[in-house]
Parts: C-alpha cells; structure tokens; sequence
C-alpha cells in the first residue's frame, strides 16, 4: 500500500507558481518618439530623401553631359569621320593616278580608271554630307574648288595613259615585224654574200654551169657587188639594232641622236643596195629593206611612236605631281576643317566633362553628410542604444541556457528592448519555480522504481520458498513411502508365496481326484479346484504387479547423493512413464493412453546417476499425462498417446518423449527451462521440474531441447553421451 | 573518230552491269581517249622529219588502235607545225598542254627547239617523249624526270665515227661542218669529247646559219683545209648543197653525217651525188623485215598509207610511239602522268618485238644502239660495218 500512495503523490498534478503580477510593458506610458521603431522610421525617411535628391542631382548632370555627348556623337564625330575620310579618299585618287599610268593593258587601264572614279563619286558624297550636317559652307566651297583640279588632273592622266596604251600596241606589232624583217634580210644576204664570194673564187654561180675565167669573175665589178652586199648586211643590221634600243629607250633626251644614226644607217643599205647590179637585187631583200624603213620612220613608225610615248610619260609624270600638289592642298584645307571640327567637339566634350564634373562633387558632398549621419546614427543608436543592450539580453538568454537562473536580468533604457528583458526576468523567475518542483518528482519516480524490484525479489523468494517446501513434502513423502512399501512388501511377499503353495495343493487335490470314482461330486470339486487355480493365479501375477509397484517407489524414494551405476535406460524410461500414467490414473480414473514404444537395444548401458535420470523421465512423463489429460477434458473424443524412442548416435544416446497433447505455445516454449516458470495453477506445479531437469542433465554432459506444434503434439528430446562424464572427468583428473 | 571504242570484254560484263546499279559516272566519251601532242617541223627545210616522225607515230597508234587500244582507251595524237623555230615551238607547247591539255608531249623535233620547249613540259610535268634529237641535255634524267628517250645521243653518234674513222681508215684529224645554233654545237661538243677519246684532232671548224643554205664559203674553207674526213652535224638540204658542191668542185672527203641529217631526203636532194655518203643511224634498217618490230611498222606504215615507203625517220616515230603505248599499257587501267613515267622507268628492258629499250631511275635513255650506213650508187641505203677508204 505504501508503494502505491507515493506513486499516486509522483502523479499529482504540479502546483502551478503563481506569476507575479507584475504591470505589463503595454502598461506603462512612453513617448512615442521613445520607440526603436519610431526612431528606424525617420532613419529609413531620413535615408529615402539624401537618395532621392543624390538620384535628381545625377539626373541633371547627366542630362546636360548627354545632350553635349549626342552632339559630340551626332555632329562632332561623324564630321570628324568625314574629314579623315576626305582626306584619305583624296590620297587614294592620286594613288589611283599612280596605278592608272602604271597600267599594262587596257583591261587594267579601264579598272582603274573606274576605280579612280569610283573614289571621287565618294568623296563628292562626303562633301555632301558633310555640307548637310553642319555649316561650313566656307571649308567645303574651297575643298571642292580643290577636288576639280584635282579631278582635271586626273582625267588628262587618264587619257594620256590610254594614248600611250595604244601606243604600246602598236610598237609591240611593229616590233615583231621588225623581227621577221630582220630574219629575212640575214638569210638574204647570208645567202647572196656565200653566192658571191664563192662566184669570186671558182667562178661558178650554179651546178650546171662551167667556171667562169679569172678577169670575169675577179673583175672589180664583182669585188663591188660582194663589198656592197657586206655594206647593207652591216648598215641593215646597224638600223635593226638601233630600233631595237629605240624600243627600250628611257630617255626622250637620247632619241635623236640614235634616230640620227638610224637614218644614216639605213641610208647607207639603200644606198649600197641601190649600187647593186639587177641580178645581185633580190626582190625579198629589196622589199625587206622599204619594210624596215616603213618601220623605222613615218607617222605610225617606231621612231615617231616612242617619241610620243615617251613625252606622253613625262606629261604624266608632271599631271601626277600636279594631282599630288592638289592633293596636298585638299589635305591642308581638310586639316584646318578637322581642326575646326575637332574644336567644335572639344568645347562639347569639356561641357561635358565640367558638368558631370559638377554632378560628381554635388554627390560626393551628399554621399559624405550621408555617410557621416550613418557614423552618427550608429554610435548612438545603433552601437550605444541597441547593441550593447541586446548583447547583454543575449547573454543573459545564454546564462539562463545553461541552467544559471539565479542572476537576475536588469537591462536600463525604456524601449523594446527594456520590454524584453522585463520579459526575460519574468520567465526567469517562473522557470526557477518550475526547477525546483521538476526535482521533487524525480525522486518520487526514483523511489516507484526501486519498490518494484524490491516487489519483484519477495515474488522470487515466495517461489523459492514454496519450492523449498514441496521438496521438503517429497522428501517426507519418499520416506513415508518407502516405510509403507517396507511394510507392504512382508505381506505381498507371504500373498505370493502362500499362492503358490495353494496352487501346489489345487495340484494335489487333482491327483487325489483321479483316485476317487467318478461321481458327479468327483466334477464338481474337479470344477471347483479348476476356478481355484484361476483364482490363485490371478493373486499371484497381481502381487507380483504391487511388489513391481513398491520396488519403484522404494528405488525413487531413496533420497540423498546418488551413486553413478550402469543402468538400463531403455528400460528405466518404459518403467518411469508407465509410473507416471498409473499415478496419473490412481488420481483419474477416466484416464487412459496408449503407449508406443520403439527402443534401441544398442544404446545398452549406460552409467548414470539413476536416481536422477529417473527423476528427469518421471517428471517428463508426468508433464505429458498432465497435458494429455488437460486436453482430454477438454476434447470428447481424444485419444491420448505417448510414444517413447531411444536411438544410438555417434556419441549420444537419444531419448525422445513424445505426445499428443496441446503443445506448447511459441512465446513461452523459450521460457519452459527457467526456473519458477510454471503454466499450473496453485500448487499443482513449482516451476522448477524443467529447471531441474535441465540441471540433471548438463550434470551428465547431456541436453533437453523442445519441439512443439500447437494443438497438435509436445516432443522433448533428450541425449546422454554414450561415454559417461564421469568416467572422462576421472580420467583428466588421473593424468593430472 | 569521236565515238568510244567498244571493250572486247564480254567477260566484264556482270561486273559493270553491277557498277551501273550504283550512281557511278560513266566516263565522258572523251575520256576513253588518251591524247597525244607534238610540235615538230611540218613546213620549211626541215620538214622531212617532223613529218616523218608524224607518220611513225600516227601508225603506231592506228595500229594499237586497230587492236583495241590500251586499257580500252584510244591513243590519238595532235600535231602542231613549228617550221623549226624555237618560239613557235614554245607557242604550241604551250597551247597543246594548257589548251589541248595532252597527257603527254611526243615525237618533237630538233635540238634548239626541245631547248625551248622541255622546260615548259618539264615545269607542267607533261611527259616529253622521243624527242628527235641526241642532244646530251636531254639524257640529264635526275634533272628532267618527264623526259623519256628512245634513241642514242649525239655523243654516242659522233663517238661512233671518231671510231671508224680512226679504227678504219687510220685518220688524226676530223674536220667538222655545222649548223650553227645549238644542234650544231651539240654535234660540235660530240665530237671534240669523241676525238679525244681516240686520240684526234679538230681540223677544220666550219658552219652555216640555220634556215640558209649559204654553205660554199665554208667549204672553200675546208677545202682549204685539206680536210680529209667531215663530219657534218646539219640539215638535209643545206648538207646536200655543200656536198654537190664538193663534188662539182672534185673536191671528194669522207663524208659522215648524223642521224638527224634526215637521210632519206639527203639521199633524194643529192642523187648520183649521193654515193658513199656515210650517215649514222639510231633505229634499225627500215627496209630490213627480217626484224619483227620493222615488220611490224612497214604493216602498220601500209596500212595508213599504201604509197608511204619506210625510212629511218618514221620508224623512230613509230617506235616512240609503240614505246608509249607501251608504258600505258604498263601504267595501269587509270593512268597519271607520274604511273607512266614510273612504269616506264622501273620496269626494266621493254621489248618492242625484238627492239629493245631499257630505263632506269637515273637513266631516260631507252637505246644506245648505233647503226652506220651508207648511200650506195642508186641513192639506197645499206647497211655497213666500217667506212671504205677512198
């Protein structure tokens, strides 16, 4: 009773500590202004405005910075472009000049005189341009004053160079025919010189004729016809040559003195070719030398041509230093335009630059008042009003963590903060309350756990006491018993022996009866006699069966250390389990059972402790009677059966006790073994048959284990080891 | 002449049937051709060999065309005249291999025009083949790897009578007439390497300009001389006016010319005039059937044209013409120009029905055969050992 009542004190409910009720923050009057919130506020309103002002300063300053950026980007620059461009395209037209009079064809001449037109079409749009964008009607007037003369000059370059273009043509026709010429007149006169000097020497002008005398062929006329053949092969030569070096000449200077030459030249082969005698004119050399002349002189000749070519060259030569001069002009005048410009967009440019200038201080000045009012702000609101405080409330929240609620929490000031630490001291306080009944009912529960071990023991000591006295009532029942039986067996034993002798007797009035006559008395005492042995025979088998009976119970009562012996346990096992069913039937008449045997007469014998494997098969057997009977009551048509077995293994003997009881059930089949556990009510059992049992058995060096089905059958398996434990221990201990 | 030649090859025909499933392109009809292009002399004094070496070559390839050609291609040749100048041999080299775009060059004539005309083929690596000509700068094989030869240089030539004039007739002294321009020079440089092999002298050095026949001077000159033995390095119709003259003259040397004197038509130019004239040769006797290659020809010759009769300039033509079919046929069923020429040089002796030619990596030149012969008193040729004494 007491156990209960401290566990009913544990389980009381906690008184709960009254909360000093103490005035509430919401309680307590503060200025407005007071508040963190309130003060955050004007910060935050404070903040907006310096942005908002900073934002509209910028934006003005960008604004005029812009409008004198997209002058700079719309005017300025592109104006600058144009002039660089302007310049450069006037370089590219008189580079074009250059190409124009360099050209070799009139394919290349055609391209780049378009090219060259192409440029100046160009620049005249950029003029354009330029004069539309802006005002300088002053620059432009001059530069395209300048590009005109420019252009004068180009176009004389242009067909000065398609002239001498042409001129190439014809000279490279004529050049040529003055090979052919020049061929023809070698073989000619190779020929007409071989004829003739070999006419001076043998006289012979063809095969067929005969030569002719001395003072013919060697006459002076002859010697005249072979020196002027040499002259017009020499001169002719001479005239070819000196065409050939006009058509390469650089030099207009040194033009006439080799025209000179070449008319000498060709003057002497007419000349010499003229004194020739008819027969010694070939028509092809004739012909071949007014050829050369053709060549060489008239309008179209290669003299008149080169002298064309080469002043036409130096013509261009001037027309392109004329182009480059204007040129430079154009650039001077371009130059003093992109100063101008470049003016115009440097004075944008320093607008610019000094109003984003003024923009830059105007935001450094409110950059600076903000970033001193931040210091200002957070030194004394931030730093002394707030964080210090909230670093002590902290702290504070910290020591009451770890369990220290004994400092109290006193945070100065009067705002939020100064509400929460006043919270703080509250919870503080209760939470002290709290602790101290937190400890009163861990004892409480402390001293519920220890009563109910210490209830747990008494159980075990009630069991072992019980225990202690159901072997004591054994043990005076064995006595008792084997007192009883003593006394039993004197009668049993004259029961038996006296059958016997009356069953001699029944003999002897048998043989007597042969003697008499026969009569009816003679078959009636015959008759008589008969039911006599039977009698005598049936007292005689049943004290044999009560001496059996007694001798067991004598043998099972004799208490005390028993020996080990050699025993039978085949027939030890059959013996115990039929004790077992007549106790169980002495007790319960209604009981019955069949018992099936299947022993293994190789196990042989055994040594053991007799005494205790007996008491192990008894308390088996008697737990199967119990089970069956159990499930007997229960069942109308059961029909209980143990089977016993025994078998030789390798080293065990095996004993299986086997019935058809209701088995055991799976959550306690583990539990079977401990000691105290028992599933019989009241004093039918102890609990510690199974626990005994176990012990005899590991005593021998053998094992019990258990297989059951519910409803269905129990089987305890049992193995000895065929060689005795002791005989093993004795044998360690010898060599010992 | 345009139409493809049908392929005697009945055998082929699952194999192409097969081909044809698949979009292959059949090759154009100009692509079953394989042309040929040769600058020589059709006109002027030298006409008689670049004519002579065409119909060589037209013969050989009517022939190998007649017999299904190479490969299943036709051979077909393009001749451009030059006259025997040298810029209108760079004109039409130009234009048969930038224009005509032949596989290869073949049968081009004379020395001063193959000088201009090789670097062009040699700079297009265009196969230059049979030049007709044995100036020595042709045989340079590591330095003109397009250039293939069939014929003996002039080195070997004049080398070749240096011998039988000293072995012979016992002479110390040659004396020489060429034409001057580079042939000439190329005989010239022959013959002073070969006289003094055998131990010579140069006597008299005579020559004439090229397209004349201004020649009596120099004669008067070696006869002057006393020039027992000329070697004449010139063209047929000049050489033939200066040996009438000798012989008007009574003036009577050796005379000994060179193969590319064009001997059929000195023969004709000089008649009677003719009779122991000596010429060497680098293809066999044309008139001698008993070789099957010469039998061949004079078929084929035939075949082409009935009145053609067989001379020393068209059967080189025809050979260089056999020997690039030959290296077709070598080359492969695809040929390139670089398969040919390889083939060509690594196949070892090529065997023309009896003629044989041999090239190697370092050597262009597929004959070093030469032949001496001689005009006999009917203005034929025979065929001699040795030069007779006088």
């Amino acid at each position: 009773m007491s156990e209960s009542e401290s566990k009913n004190a544990g389980a009381a409910p906690l008184e709960v500590p009254e909360i000093p009720a103490n005035e509430g923050p919401d309680a307590q009057q503060r200025n407005f202004l007071g508040t963190i919130a309130a003060r955050l506020s004007l910060i935050l309103l404070g903040s907006v405005i310096l942005i908002a002002t900073a934002s509209l300063v910028a934006y003005f300053a960008l604004q005029v910075t812009l409008n004198y950026q997209s002058r700079m980007a719309d005017v300025d620059m592109p104006n600058i472009v144009d002039s660089v461009q302007i310049a450069r395209q006037s370089t590219n037209l008189v580079n074009g000049a250059f190409r124009i009079v360099s050209a070799q064809t009139r394919q290349e001449h055609q391209a780049e005189v378009a090219a060259v037109e192409q440029e100046r079409d160009a620049l005249e749009g950029i003029i354009e341009e330029l004069d539309s964008r802006s005002e300088l009607d002053e620059y432009t007037q001059q530069i395209r004053g300048l590009l005109a003369d420019l252009s004068a000059h180009l176009a004389s370059i242009r067909d000065s160079a398609f002239r001498r273009l042409q001129i190439g043509e014809s000279l490279s026709l004529l050049t040529a025919e003055l090979a052919e010429i020049n061929r023809g007149i070698e073989s000619d006169l190779a020929q007409a010189i071989d004829d003739q000097g070999f006419y001076l020497v043998e006289g012979l002008r063809d095969l067929a004729e005969s030569p002719a005398p001395l003072e013919v062929r060697a006459s002076e006329g002859e010697f005249t016809v072979y020196r002027n053949l040499t002259v017009v092969n020499q001169q002719a030569n001479l005239a070819v040559l000196l065409l050939d070096e006009m058509l390469v000449l650089n030099d207009r200077q040194f033009l006439p003195p080799i025209e000179e030459r070449f008319f000498s030249a060709l003057g002497n082969a007419q000349r010499a070719y003229s004194n020739l005698p008819a027969f010694a004119q070939l028509a092809t050399l004739g012909a071949s030398l007014r050829q050369l002349e053709r060549v060489g002189t008239g309008g179209q000749g290669i003299i008149e041509l080169r002298r064309e070519a080469l002043l036409r060259q130096e013509q261009e030569q001037d027309s392109l230093i004329m182009a480059r001069d204007a040129s430079v002009l154009l650039d001077a005048e371009v130059s003093s335009l992109g100063a101008l410009i470049g003016g115009n967009a440097l004075a944008s440019s320093d607008a610019a630059r000094e109003s984003a200038a003024n923009g830059i201080v105007l935001l450094f000045i409110i950059n600076l008042s903000s970033a001193v009012g931040a210091l200002v702000f957070g030194y004394f609101f931030v730093w002394k009003s707030l964080a210090r405080r909230l670093t002590a409330l902290s702290g504070a929240m910290r020591e009451m963590s770890r369990g220290d609620l004994e400092v109290a929490v006193d945070i100065g000031g009067n705002d939020e903060v100064t509400d929460m630490a006043e919270a703080l001291e509250k919870f503080r306080e209760y939470a002290l309350e709290v602790q101290r009944l937190n400890l009163v009912e861990k004892l409480a529960q402390e001293l519920d756990a220890k009563n109910e071990s210490l209830e747990a023991t008494l159980k075990q000591l009630e069991k072992a006491q019980e225990q202690i006295i159901a072997e004591e009532k054994l043990a005076s029942l064995g006595q008792l018993a084997a007192g009883i039986a003593h006394e039993i067996k004197n009668p049993l034993n004259f029961i038996g022996n006296f059958s016997e002798i009356a069953m001699e007797f029944g003999k002897e009035i048998e043989e007597l009866l042969e003697e008499i006559e026969e009569s009816d008395a003679r078959e009636d005492i015959r008759e008589i006699t008969e039911d006599l042995g039977k009698s005598l025979n049936k007292i005689r088998d049943h004290s044999k069966r009560a001496d059996n009976i007694v001798r067991s119970m004598l043998e099972h009562s004799k208490g005390g250390e028993g020996e080990w012996r050699e025993t039978d346990l085949n027939a030890t096992l059959k013996q115990y389990v039929e004790l077992a069913f007549h106790s169980m039937r002495a007790l319960n008449t209604g009981f019955n059972m069949d018992l099936v045997a299947d022993l293994d007469p190789e196990i042989g014998l055994l040594e053991v402790v007799p005494q205790d494997i007996s008491r192990v098969f008894l308390n088996l057997a008697t737990n199967a009677c119990q089970a069956l009977d159990d499930k007997r009551n229960e069942q109308e048509d059961f029909e209980p059966v143990i089977s016993i077995s025994s078998k030789r293994l390798e080293e065990d003997a095996e004993f299986v006790l086997r019935d058809n009881g209701p088995g055991i059930p799976k959550k306690i089949r583990d539990k079977i073994f401990e000691p105290f556990f028992t599933t019989k009510e009241g004093t039918k059992g102890t609990g510690l048959g199974l626990s005994l049992t176990t012990d005899i058995l590991v005593r021998h060096g053998g094992s019990i284990s258990v297989d059951s089905e519910e409803g269905k059958f129990t089987e305890m398996r049992i193995r000895l080891p065929l060689q005795s434990v002791r005989k093993t221990e004795e044998a360690t201990q010898g060599e010992t | 002449m345009s139409g493809r030649k049908p392929r005697p090859a009945p055998a082929r025909l699952p194999l192409l049937a097969a081909l044809l499933c698949f979009p292959v392109a059949l090759p154009a009809a100009d692509e079953s051709e394989i042309v040929f292009g040769q600058s020589a002399a059709l006109t002027g004094p030298t006409s008689e060999l670049g004519t002579g070496m065409k119909l060589g070559l037209e013969a050989a390839f009517n022939e190998i065309n007649t017999n299904g050609g190479i490969h299943g291609y036709r051979l077909r040749l393009i001749s451009l005249d030059d006259g025997y100048e040298p810029e209108a041999a760079i004109v039409n080299t130009r234009s048969l291999i930038e224009e005509e775009q032949v596989f290869a060059l073949i049968g081009p004539v004379g020395t001063p025009t193959s000088t201009a005309a090789q670097p062009i083929a040699t700079e297009a690596g265009v196969p230059y083949i049979g030049a007709f000509t044995g100036a020595e700068f042709l045989r340079d094989a590591e330095a003109l790897p397009n250039v293939i030869n069939v014929r003996a240089s002039y080195f070997q030539e004049t080398e070749e009578m240096a011998a039988r004039l000293s072995e012979d007739l016992g002479f110390d002294t040659v004396s020489i007439f060429y034409q001057d321009d580079s042939y000439g020079r190329a005989g010239l440089a022959g013959l002073r390497r070969a006289v003094d092999i055998y131990g010579m002298e140069i006597g008299a050095e005579v020559s004439y300009p090229r397209n004349t026949e201004a020649v009596k001077l120099a004669l008067l000159d070696l006869r002057r001389a006393g020039a027992e033995a000329v070697v004449i390095i010139g063209a047929y119709q000049p050489a033939s006016t200066m040996i009438r003259w000798a012989r008007k003259l009574d003036y009577s040397p050796h005379f000994v010319n060179i193969s590319f004197i064009g001997s059929e038509a000195l023969a004709r130019t000089l008649g009677e005039d003719g009779a122991g004239v000596y010429v060497t040769q680098v293809v066999p006797f044309p008139e001698d059937a008993g070789l099957p290659v010469v039998a061949e020809y004079q078929a084929a010759l035939r075949r082409i044209d009935s009145s053609a009769t067989p001379s020393f300039v068209s059967l080189e033509g025809y050979l260089a013409g056999r020997l690039a079919a030959e290296g077709l046929r070598l080359a492969g069923p695809e040929p390139t120009r670089e398969g040919f020429l390889r083939s060509l040089k690594t196949s070892g002796e090529i065997d023309l029905s009896g003629f044989s030619l041999s090239y190697g990596l370092n050597d262009n030149q597929g004959s070093d055969q030469v032949y001496l012969t001689v005009i006999d008193e009917n203005g034929d040729f025979a065929s001699v050992n040795a030069i007779e004494p006088k």
